[in-house]
């Protein structure tokens, strides 16, 4: 207890001063800004909330999301026993807009993780080892870059289901989470490329190159340390809009497709029946809205918070 | 030396764009196969199957078929739609001009609403208005297009039709029966114009915004301050014109938005333009026309982005020399 106050001195060798490192210096900022840490817990919040849908379905609205009750369709809010009212087949909406989170968050994480692994793999090879390799890598995403992103999922989508192997990419929600990360790393990859052209040449990369360091651990000890800023703040500022392309891929039908229950069919869905529950339209565009909203704020106050060249 | 600055920046693109028309040719073709969209195998005699796969060309090795694709492309030759038969290049040029109408008018709204917006957010720092405006920004970017359009249908066309206000149409650029007046179209533009130029809005009037911050902290403003000129001229002389000029390049950036940028809207509102036209055709498994869609849209990306950087090496002489 007493150690912790201790003059700086009385450190026993070795042990290094706590508190001060990039992390640290970054979880601190972070900490100081109200919005970025309101809206972390609303997207912790929502992230929870979908990891519990089989719960919420069993213990809070005893009802699956698929299960039709014919003779209450189209119930308005607060109906009895579905608090948010019912869709044309009498489903419960609160329920099916709890399980549409798991989508959502779902894919956001799964994609913003899966396209960092490519877009910072690519841009760490292609940036440290340069020549042929990197000029062909780089063409590459040029190439990717090129079609517009919209254009690029249509297509994709538009052939599934494709069989690569024991793979199987159809219209389900890891499938469409693949499918989005390899049409956008392309940008992740030119800036971890440029960041890595930018660190490559500093004295301390090559003062570990002359004590004879592999290529490999150059990569993994002293280059992914120091681009890992600029990798995690573009994943938090992406995940909001890898949330909003999803649901616009299950809007136009090339997403996730029912009986799995997101906001976006949801949303496809609504549309026929204007006349008969405006809820219907107003709420699963809502939920979208939060999460995004909640997610680009957060993603600003990493950026804030971590992005190096603010600093 | 601008010369072959251009000059190799061309051999690029054509480079890439030859990347991806065999990404977009592979990916078609090696899931979709020799498959005939509309043709029921289960109904169809085989020897029929067989002719009408040779007709189109779908017999051929993988390889063969491309090269012979390609060899139309450069020739502006797009191939024929699977569905209609109709030239791919003509379906795309018919459409062209609806989407375009749609994205200039989102554009210049954007622009417009932008500028002002921007600038009053600089000026008053710190504001109320301010607040409010970074709060719509953040909306901004983060409303669905498509929740925004459908609320939009709710709200003006259902609703007010209900309560018998004037209502505006919820699709289509023109009326069916009658339609096509100056007046009738400008009625089917504003919702998904004004829906499109959202998220414009939000973006442009946060960079003008801070932009505008940077100038006002130069010194030619202290000293036309200094000097005793009016703080309206400071503003629209001095900071305002200077501010703009960034956004100049941003506008450029979204040149290929142009044609790519209204996809959902237009599905949104059944805007009969090149977004709507690719998905139907997507659905319909016309993989020609696909393939001449994403081809044409990555040939305007490219062209895009080679006008950006020819521009920048005329303007500024370090672009080219490096």
């Amino acid at each position: 207890m007493t150690a912790q106050s201790a003059p700086v001195a009385a450190r026993p060798l070795g042990e290094p001063i706590r508190g001060q490192g990039y992390w640290r210096q970054g979880f601190a900022r972070f900490r100081r800004n109200p919005l970025g840490v309101t809206f972390a817990t609303v997207v912790l919040f929502l992230a929870l909330l979908a990891l519990a849908a089989p719960l919420v379905s069993r213990y809070v609205t005893h009802i699956d999301p698929t299960q039709q009750d014919l003779t209450v369709i189209f119930g308005p809010l607060g109906t009895k026993g579905h608090l948010l009212g019912t869709d044309e087949l009498g489903r419960d909406v609160f329920t099916r807009l709890i399980w549409g989170s798991r989508v959502s968050l779902g894919v956001g994480f799964l994609t913003v993780t899966l396209y960092l692994l490519i877009g910072g793999t690519v841009g760490l090879v292609a940036g440290f080892y340069g020549g042929i390799v990197g000029e062909l890598l780089m063409r590459l995403v040029d190439t990717i870059l090129a079609i517009p992103v919209i254009f690029l999922l249509i297509l994709v989508t538009s052939v599934l289901p494709i069989h690569i192997g024991p793979l199987h990419i159809e219209h389900d929600a890891v499938s469409i989470s693949i499918v989005i990360a390899i049409t956008s790393w392309g940008g992740v990859a030119r800036l971890v490329r440029a960041e890595v052209l930018s660190i490559k040449s500093r004295e301390f990369i090559t003062a570990t190159r002359s004590i004879g360091a592999t290529g490999t651990r150059i990569i993994v000890r002293h280059l992914l340390p120091n681009v890992l800023p600029v990798i995690i703040v573009t994943g938090s500022l992406g995940l909001g809009q890898i949330i909003l392309v999803e649901a616009a891929l299950d809007f136009i039908g090339l997403g996730v497709r029912p009986p799995t229950p997101t906001w976006g069919n949801m949303l496809f869905n609504s549309q026929s029946y204007f006349y008969h529950s405006t809820s219907l339209v107003t709420l699963p565009g809502l939920c979208i809205l939060v999460a995004v909203l909640a997610a680009n704020i957060v993603g600003n106050a990493v950026r804030d918070a971590f992005d190096p060249r603010l600093r | 030396m601008l010369a072959l600055f251009v000059a190799r920046r061309i051999l690029v693109s054509i480079g890439i764009l030859f990347g991806v028309t065999i990404i977009t040719f592979s990916l078609l073709h090696a899931t979709a196969g020799s498959l005939v969209p509309g043709l029921d195998l289960s109904t169809t005699l085989p020897e029929d199957v067989a002719r009408i796969r040779h007709n189109l060309g779908l017999d051929l090795p993988l390889h063969i078929q491309y090269l012979n694709w390609i060899g139309g492309v450069v020739h502006g030759d797009f191939g024929r739609s699977l569905i209609d038969g109709g030239p791919v290049l003509e379906h795309i040029t018919s459409r062209l001009p609806d989407t375009l109408q749609l994205t200039v008018t989102a554009m210049v709204l954007g622009i417009v609403i932008s500028l002002p917006l921007g600038a009053i957010g600089a000026i008053r720092r710190g504001s109320v208005l301010d607040q409010l405006l970074t709060l719509l920004s953040v909306l901004g970017v983060s409303v669905p297009s498509f929740w925004l359009g459908l609320l939009m249908i709710m709200l003006f066309s259902v609703t007010f039709n209900s309560w018998g206000l004037p209502w505006l149409p919820s699709s289509g650029n023109q009326n069916a029966i009658g339609g096509g007046s100056i007046e009738d179209r400008i009625e089917h533009l504003i919702m998904p114009a004004t829906c499109l130029a959202f998220t414009y809005i939000a973006i442009w009037s946060r960079f003008t915004r801070s932009s505008m911050l940077e100038v006002l902290n130069q010194d030619y403003i202290r000293t036309a301050r200094a000097k005793g000129m009016r703080e309206s001229r400071v503003i629209l002389v001095h900071a305002f014109r200077n501010a703009v000029f960034p956004l100049i390049t941003l506008v450029g950036l979204e040149l290929p938005g142009l044609v790519s940028g209204a996809v959902i809207v237009e599905i949104v509102f059944s805007w009969p333009g090149i977004g709507r036209l690719l998905l139907e055709r997507a659905f319909q498994d016309d993989y020609t026309m696909v393939l001449g869609l994403t081809t044409f849209a990555a040939i305007l990306v490219l062209a895009g982005n080679l006008f950006a950087d020819i521009l920048y090496a005329i303007l500024d002489p370090r672009v080219r020399l490096s």
